[in-house]
Order: structure tokens, then sequence, then C-alpha cells
């Protein structure tokens, strides 16, 4: 496994707040989280950077909210994100927060709005969400 | 291992050398056509967003191949890095029997009469290598019409700023609704405009079909073959002739000389990696403008000891590409209408007489957009990057948005450059080319002017929110690269005459983008094609 099992909870609900389900789907449903293992297995992005960014992200989360990262609300989870973006921490991270922040929103777009051979894009229906039609 | 002799030996298979190898072959000479790349189909090409030449992430599947092709890109700040064919700074076209244009976009510009007469009509700025071309915009004329009518144009009648000519043989691709608001808009600032001409059928032409306006032209090989390139024109008819040959995964290694310096045919590694040693009267490069200067450089002997042709240290110099810039607009409805290849209408107002700027450019519509090129490339500021309100405005702007872009007639610099890497060696063991320089100045005021152009036209045409971003510096050579070979009467700062024969060496020839003196207000294709129509004419006459 590239990541391990508290990575991987902790990497459905950054996901899901950097592309939220709404009356569309998040994007863990729409596959991104396959697509971003493709992308570790494959050694495309940096393992490093993913694994000791995602225990950082929980980490500041149990060191503000008492709880882990995927417990949090929506709302706490966007605030701590928020912060991680601009690389406002109050714990020690071994890796750039900003980095690792920008590297999951860039991924996660990528699995999103990409081609669904990649294991993102369920079904196409990000490209139907925003009127992207293949016709030949 | 060493092979019969040819006639002739064209290295390349791309733009300029399948054009080169058809007009020598059906001339009845000879030909070896030496590709380093494979075939570009588009069974085996799966439209992939995040590996194609338009987005290419993670890779790209039509060359050239990710493993053991480095080059070294020396950033403005002077880091040094090893990049590989999909990163950034690499400046890849493609490779394989077509190159660019079996995945182009196939914008169809003839450049402008003035482009081949910068330094006279602005001057020269400092620190900047502008320079006349020896030769004309007429001198060229009859060329483009080849290409226009061999390898297939489709397009309407030209702006009123480009001189008259003969009829495109196929009509323009047909007008969209964003095309028909920019023209509108376009005549109401009083601004000429043209349909964008393409290399491409809109009607069925030369056994082949009429383009199906899928949505993934540029990046992508043509689904039903409706676009025209060397892989399905002129290759073909050079192969029939019968006198061509074609070497598929063959990579020349270095132009081979005689004790007195004269040109006597390459040495090629073959898809066994087998080294191979042709000779042939005549040698034609057209590797691109990156590698055609490497491979000279690579080729140096005692009695070339810089390398052939660089006597006086011209090749690869005055590397150029493109600066690109433009803007986006949302408009109140829906612009999208998914037909591609997408230009439509195009604007030559601003390719010369402009008030305090050295040329120009042109401004057209945008291909139609992958969903991730648009979002990370177009997203303005004020949109978080994230969240909710991401997702909301891609559901509202990938609609909406019109995108006005376009090439400027880059300022070139004989600092920026193509040299051989002290280090680096590609998988033959031979040293990699190092891309170094940066944009001249003078080349970002250019596109600072066009850029506030384009946000006026798409004002005009009623976009509610607009925005642009800055042009930043950067070597920009790219998949427009150029001018490393230029062109010129004196051999003291050119490397090829007038005719693209190598100065110093009556049997080297150059056709490709290399000799390029500038590149054009324009997309360079069209002109790469017609000077290898021209110079390959040239090589007949004299033979
Ligand atoms: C996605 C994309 C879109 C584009 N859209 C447009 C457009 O709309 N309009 C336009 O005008 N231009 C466009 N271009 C640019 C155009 O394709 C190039 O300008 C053109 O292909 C360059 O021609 P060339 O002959 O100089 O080089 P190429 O066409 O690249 O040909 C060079 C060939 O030489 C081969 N080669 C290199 N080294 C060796 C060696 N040592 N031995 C043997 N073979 C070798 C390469 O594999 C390659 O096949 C586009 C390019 C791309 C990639």
């Amino acid at each position: 496994m590239v990541l391990s099992s508290s990575q991987f909870q902790i990497l459905r609900a950054a996901m899901d707040r950097v592309v939220p389900a709404d009356t569309d789907q998040g994007a863990w449903e729409a596959g991104c989280g396959d697509f971003l293992i493709r992308l570790l297995e494959d050694d495309l992005v940096d393992r490093e950077l993913y694994r000791s960014g995602l225990d950082s992200l929980d980490k500041e989360a149990n060191e503000l909210y008492q709880n882990s990262f995927d417990k949090l609300t929506s709302d706490e989870q966007d605030d701590l994100l928020t912060s991680v973006e601009v690389g406002s921490v109050f714990t020690r991270w071994s890796v750039f927060p900003g980095l690792f922040f920008r590297t999951l929103v860039k991924n996660t777009m990528e699995g999103y709005y990409g081609s669904s051979r990649n294991g993102g894009n369920r079904d196409g229906l990000a490209w139907q969400m925003i009127g992207f039609e293949v016709t030949g | 291992m060493s092979s019969p002799r040819y006639d002739s030996i064209v290295v390349g298979a791309g733009a300029g050398g399948g054009i080169a190898a058809c007009v020598l072959a059906e001339a009845g000479k000879s030909v070896l056509l030496l590709e380093k790349g494979d075939f570009i189909t588009y069974a085996d090409e799966p439209r992939d967003h995040l590996r194609n030449h338009r987005l290419s992430t993670y890779g790209h599947n039509t060359g050239p191949s990710l493993v053991g092709n480095p080059r070294v890109y020396v950033d403005p700040d002077g880091v040094e890095r090893v990049v590989r064919p999909h990163e950034g700074g690499y400046s890849a076209i493609a490779s394989g029997v077509g190159s660019g244009t079996a995945v182009y976009g196939g914008m169809a510009w003839r450049f402008h009469p003035l482009d081949f007469e910068m330094a006279s009509t602005y001057g020269v700025p400092p620190g900047s290598s502008l320079a006349d071309w020896p030769i004309s915009y007429d001198d060229l004329a009859p060329f483009y019409e080849r290409v226009e009518w061999e390898i297939g144009v489709a397009g309407g009648p030209p702006a009123s700023k480009m001189p008259p000519r003969r009829e495109y043989p196929m009509p323009r691709m047909p007008e969209t609704k964003k095309g028909r608001w920019l023209a509108d808009a376009a005549n109401r600032l009083g601004w000429s405009t043209q349909a964008v001409p393409i290399l491409a059928n809109s009607v069925d032409r030369a056994g082949r079909p009429a383009c199906s306006h899928c949505q993934h032209c540029v990046g992508f090989a043509c689904p039903v073959d409706a676009k025209n390139g060397t892989q399905n024109t002129v290759v073909p008819r050079a192969l029939a002739s019968g006198n061509c040959k074609l070497e598929i995964g063959a990579a020349a290694t270095s132009v081979t000389t005689d004790s007195t310096g004269r040109v006597t045919g390459v040495t090629y590694l073959n898809s066994y990696g087998v080294q191979v040693e042709v000779t042939s009267e005549i040698v034609v490069l057209a590797c691109g403008a990156v590698e055609t200067a490497r491979l000279l450089l690579l080729s140096a002997s005692p009695a070339n000891p810089r390398g052939i042709g660089n006597a006086y240290d011209m090749v690869g110099r005055n590397l150029q590409g493109h600066v690109y810039t433009g803007a986006t607009g949302i408009m109140p409805e829906q612009a999208y209408d998914g037909i591609g290849p997408g230009p439509n209408i195009a604007t030559l107002e601003f390719n010369h007489g402009n008030e305090g700027i050295v040329g120009g450019g042109m401004l057209c519509d945008e291909f139609v957009a992958m969903p991730l090129h648009f979002l990370l490339n177009d997203r303005p500021a004020w949109i978080p990057s994230w969240g909710k309100a991401h997702k909301d405005w891609m559901r509202m702007a990938y609609r909406h948005a019109l995108q006005v872009r376009g090439p400027i007639h880059e300022i070139p610099s004989s600092a920026s450059r193509v040299t051989l890497s002290s280090d680096i060696k590609d998988s033959n063991g031979l040293p990699v080319a190092r891309l170094s320089g940066t944009t001249h100045r003078e080349s970002l005021k250019i596109a600072e002017f066009m850029r506030r152009k384009a946000e006026i036209w798409l004002k005009e045409a009623g976009a509610r929110e607009i925005w642009s971003f800055p042009t930043t510096l950067g070597l920009s050579a790219g998949q427009h690269q150029a001018g490393t070979c230029r062109m010129g009467h004196d051999r003291t700062n050119s490397v090829v005459d007038e005719s693209c024969r190598v100065h110093g060496h009556d049997n080297l020839f150059i056709a490709d983008g290399s000799v390029h003196v500038t590149n054009g207000g324009f997309n360079p294709v069209l002109t790469i094609m017609a000077l290898a129509f021209r110079t390959s004419e040239g090589i007949l006459n004299r033979w």
C-alpha cells in the first residue's frame, strides 16, 4: 500500500473539500482517490510529500480541534485547509504545508476534470457537469 | 555497417523534412528519409488529457520518448535543470512521421510582407538580433500557395492587411457563434478580420473526409484523418514515387565529411541500435530548430572543429519561438459550442503599424479547451483554486468563457541559444541540447500592447468580466521553435544562405524552422513548409 489506512481516510476527507459534493459528485465519488493512488504507484508524484503531508494535516487537526481531520465538520476542515494553504500552521510539519496543499489541489483537479481512463472523472460526470461534450 | 549510396538523405520527417523528401523523390532523386520517431496514429494515441502535446503533465504519446532524450534548460535566473520531453523548458514539438503536423492545430498563416523586413522597418532594438530576411514575401508567395494546395488549407479571403492571393482549395471552416460575435465586434471597432485558415479538410478532399469538428484537435492525432500534415500528404507521395525509402526509429548522430570538410552523408543509429553510415550527394537536415542545431554541433571533426556550419559560432543562436498573449472574458450567454478545432476569426489589424511598438501580432479565438487546460491556465486571481466556489465557477465559466490569443512577432536575441551540454548525454551517449537565454525586453512591450487589444476586443464583444495575465520572462522556443540556423547573406552572422544552403558546404541544406531569421507575428508552420518547397526546388534547379 502506498498510503496507510489512516492516511487514506485523511486524503478522502481533504479531497472532498477540494471538490465538495453538492448536486454534482464530490472528488472522492468521482474517483480522485483512485486517480491519485495510480500516480503514487507509478511514482509520478512525491510519495513522501503525501505521506508526511497527510500525517501532518491530521496532527494539525488534533492539535487545534482535538479530533482527527476526517471527523471535523466541513467548515472546520475548510478553515484548517485555508490556513495550511498559506502555510500558517501550529504544529511542526516536515514538508512545506503550502506545497503539500497545492499539490493535493492540483492532483485532485487533474483527477476530477481529466480523462476517466486515469481513474477520476467517473463516468465522465465532471465533463457533463461543466458541459464539455465529446462528439467524436 | 554501410549501405547503398543515395542521391539525397533527408533527416527528420516532420513539417519541413516530409516536403523535402517528396519534392526530391518525385523529381527522380533517390531519397533516404530518416526519422527518429515512429508513425503517429490516432489508434495509438489515447486522448489522455494529462498526456498530450497541449497538456503534458505526465508525458505525451507522440514523442519524443520520455526515456533517454533529456535536455538541459537554463532558466532566466541561470539555474540549470535536466528536463525530460514532457517537462517545462524542454521545448518539445513531437517526434515521428509528420511530427508536429500530426498533432498541431493546423493554423495556416502566411507571414506578413513586413515580417521579412523587420530591421529596415523598425531599426534594431538594443541587445537584439533583429534582422531582415534575405528573401522577401514575394519570393515565398508561390511556395505558400503550393503548401495551401498540396498539403491542403481551408479558409476564406485574406484580411485587408495582407496581399491578395489565390483562393484556398477548400472553403473556410463553418462560422461559429464565437466567431460571429468577434467578427461583429471587430467590425464595430474598425478592425479588419479574416477566417482562421486551417490545415484540415473542411470538405472531403484527397481521398480523406472532412473535419468531424471533434473537441480534441490541437495536441492530438485526428480521429478521421482530416487534419492535413506531412504524414498523410507529401510523405505518402514520396513513398509512392518509388524513389524514397523511409526509415523510422533512425536517429542521425552526425553529418559526415571527408578530409577536406565536404559533406559526404550521415551516420545514424537504426531501430536496432546499430550504427549505419550512408553516403549521398546532398544532405538535407530537418530535425526541428533545436535538434538540427545540435546535430551540426555534434558533427565536429578536424576539418570543422566547432561543428558543421559553425565557423563563426552562429549555429544554435537566435533560438526563438513565440511569446503568446491574450485574454479571457465571461459572456452573458453561453459561448461554448464545442465545434473543433475552434479558432474561427482573427484580426491582423495589429501585426504592424502600431505607434511605438516593434511589429505586433495576430489575435484569434481559441481552440476548444480541455477542461483541465482551461482550469490550470485561465483561472482569474479572484476565484479560489479549490472548494465550492471553484466548482461553482467551473460550472459557469467553462461554457461562458470567450478567449482570444495569439503569438507576437518575437524580438530575437543571439544570447538565446542551443549549445551542447558538457555533462548530460542521451541514451546513445551523445551530449544533449542545452537551451539558454530569455525574452528580449522589447517582446514584453509588444505582448503587453497585444494583451490590451485582446481585452478591448472581448469587451466590445460583450464580455462582462475580462482578465489576462502579463507575460513573464523565459525562453520561448517551444512548439514554435525557430531561428537556430538563421538565413543570411553574411556568413559571419548567419548559418545558411538565401537558398538555405549551409555557408561553406555546397551540398548541405536545412529545411526546417531553424532557418527563420525572425518568426513572424503568426504561427510558423506554413512558412516552414513553404521554405521547404522553395529550398528543395532550389536544390533540383542546381543539380
Ligand atoms: C500541439 C501543437 C500545435 C501546433 N499548432 C500549430 C498551428 O496551429 N500552426 C502552426 O503554424 N504551427 C503549429 N505547431 C508548430 C508546428 O507543428 C511546428 O512549427 C513544425 O512541426 C516544425 O517543423 P520542423 O520541420 O521545424 O520540425 P518537426 O516538424 O518537429 O520535425 C522534426 C522531425 O525530425 C525528427 N528528428 C529530430 N532529430 C532527429 C535525428 N537526429 N534523426 C532523425 N530524425 C530526427 C523529429 O523526430 C521530428 O519528427 C504546433 C505544434 C504542436 C506540437
